[in-house]
């Protein structure tokens, strides 16, 4: 069974002319204890599928498909039962973590907080059992307890979020650009923090990222997502040895070991998006076909020339 | 944070009020229906003279701190009230919600406040209640503003999406994650508003408006005033009481003051 199941997901959003689509026919799983990188430039709808499985859209957006939690709907959810499954079951991470603690609340209780509202367990359990993950993650547990979070460093507010997130044991975790301007010191701990979470072989991660190397070293599937669309998806190993999509050899193409060559062009408004192949003003292999007709996802691959 | 000597004055003028204002048969030698003879000198007897109805003006001084404090802090109270609430909801839910709110809000701050007081208090009769019932809900609007552009700038951050993200319902957040950093912003408003009723107190109780009953500082002044005191000269009627209310508007705004900047130079570290 798993874990987490989009099936056919559809997302847009009221525009000035029209409704934009974000994120259009998606289908993913994830297994317990897998972690599924979502790949993809800025604007591609990444985000906005974590934001939909949380369901933390602004209202008027429409969302369509279904996203199965442990068979439960989520978006037959009300508010409530959600309040319940965020933390709880699905727990979120984001980038830029010295931003995501208040910062006039001593973090002693931002990490008791969250337990005590899941009933995990009363006040001084919760303490303590944050005194312990704290100490676990190589912090002094006395004095951040005590400590407001503007008197950490990123790297600190880093490891306290983590902590926060693993104290109510969630099922699933989605991190949403986690290593957005990190330094390669905070990046190398960062991996690490994230491999354990998948580690235990119960807890699922949701990787959403731009950054190939990072999904490598992470991810057991990768989806390669382009202007709210699938293009792309397959096994780390096999999608790194041999990606099929153009779009997926230009993000490979790009990175600095591989030669750091871009790929031409720019991703189109989402308001106005090429007809046909949604890649193939872009794509060196693109012809009469790709300019026509919508590729389907065949074999991992949307593409009408692999 | 370490302790602020500049605390210590406006501290220990609030507390000397407060306790004389809790217990003042403690402090005052006479009751307030104690009368003796009428405009004395001060004497040992009665050490500021006693007023036109023969009663001890130091006893009326004493009982007077009771209502000047008690509409004071009880119109600040209740404003703090309904403009953080205001401010919150609308901040927090935007949209039909927040138009309704602002748009009273907007209402309320056209209210020309003194003017009303003055209606209101010839049609329901002068009461201390109706007064700070009037105050309270006439002084919200600032707050409620203020209150409201907080929100609305942090609404948005990092921190509240993660504490959705956490399992936060939408009044847990306001209260837990969004009260805590609105905080400073009300904490000098509060002190605002109760100075500025203090004052209004004063000043519709001169203007004859106050519940001629209620012995408040304002009240003192007005007597002083309607019944001679100026003319013959007894300062010691009207001085004190005019002292007091200065000493107390100030030792609470000066609080306000000393926290601001208290706050700013932490910032600044």
């Amino acid at each position: 069974m798993n874990l987490l199941e989009v099936a056919d997901l559809s997302v847009s959003f009221p525009g000035t002319s029209g409704k934009i689509p974000a994120v259009r026919n998606i289908s993913l799983s994830l297994a317990p204890g897998e972690c599924l990188a979502i790949v993809g430039e800025s604007g591609c709808g990444k985000s906005v599928i974590a934001q939909a499985v949380m369901r933390l859209l602004p209202n008027g957006t429409e969302v369509l498909g279904n996203m199965y939690y442990q068979e439960q709907d989520l978006t037959q959810l009300s508010e409530r039962e959600m309040e319940h499954i965020r933390g709880e079951e699905i727990a979120m991470v984001f980038q830029s973590p010295e931003r995501a603690l208040n910062p006039v609340i001593k973090i002693g209780r931002q990490l008791i907080q969250p337990q005590v509202l899941h009933k995990h367990c009363n006040a001084k359990d919760a303490e303590l059992r944050a005194k312990g993950v704290l100490l676990g993650l190589g912090l002094d547990p006395e004095w951040v307890m005590n400590a407001y979070p503007w008197m950490c460093s990123g790297g600190m507010c880093q490891r306290i979020v983590f902590a926060a997130v693993s104290l109510l044991h969630p099922n699933l975790v989605i991190a949403d650009e986690p290593t957005k301007g990190l330094d390669a010191d905070r990046l190398g701990e960062l991996e690490a923090m994230l491999a354990a979470i998948t580690s235990g072989g119960t807890t699922s991660l949701l990787l959403i990222t731009h950054d190939m190397e990072v999904a490598a070293h992470l991810a057991d599937r990768i989806v390669v997502m382009y202007c709210g669309m699938i293009v792309e998806e397959g096994a780390t190993a096999l999608l790194l040895a041999d990606p099929k999509h153009p779009y997926t050899r230009g993000l490979l193409g790009s990175l600095p070991k591989n030669g750091f060559v871009p790929i031409p062009g720019m991703s189109p408004a989402l308001t106005d998006l090429p007809k046909g192949c949604v890649f193939h003003p872009r794509c060196p292999i693109a012809d009469e076909e790709c300019q026509n007709s919508i590729p389907e996802l065949q074999n991992g691959v949307r593409c009408h020339k692999c | 944070m370490k302790f602020d000597r500049r605390y210590i004055l406006p501290f220990l003028l609030i507390a000397v009020l407060l306790l004389v204002a809790l217990f003042p048969g403690f402090f005052a030698p006479y009751g307030t229906t104690d009368r003796d003879a009428t405009y004395q000198p001060p004497s040992s007897d009665h050490i500021l003279g006693t007023d036109n109805m023969g009663k001890d003006i130091f006893s009326l001084l004493i009982y007077g701190a009771r209502w000047t404090l008690m509409i004071g802090f009880a119109s600040g109270i209740l404003a703090i009230l309904v403009g953080t609430s205001f401010g919150l909801l609308a901040g927090w839910r935007k949209g039909i919600l927040d138009e309704f709110l602002m748009g009273t809000t907007d209402i309320v701050l056209i209210l020309p406040k003194i003017p009303l007081v003055i209606i209101l208090a010839a049609y329901l009769g002068p009461s201390p209640w109706v007064l700070i019932l009037v105050l309270g809900l006439l002084s919200w609007e600032s707050i409620a503003r203020v209150v409201r552009s907080k929100v609305m700038q942090i609404r948005s951050s990092n921190y509240i999406l993660a504490a959705r993200c956490l399992g936060f319902s939408d009044a847990k957040i306001m209260v837990r994650e969004i009260l805590p950093v609105v905080f400073p912003v009300i904490v000098p408003k509060f002190v605002l508003v109760t100075a500025a009723a203090m004052i209004s107190e004063a000043s519709l109780a001169f203007l004859g408006l106050s519940d001629p009953m209620m012995v408040s500082w304002g009240g003192m002044i007005s007597d002083a005033f309607t019944y001679s005191g100026f003319l013959r000269g007894m300062w010691y009627w009207w001085l004190p009481p005019a002292l007091c209310i200065i000493l107390g508007v100030l030792a609470i705004t000066s609080l306000a003051f000393i926290h601001e900047r208290g706050i700013r130079e932490v910032v600044q570290l």
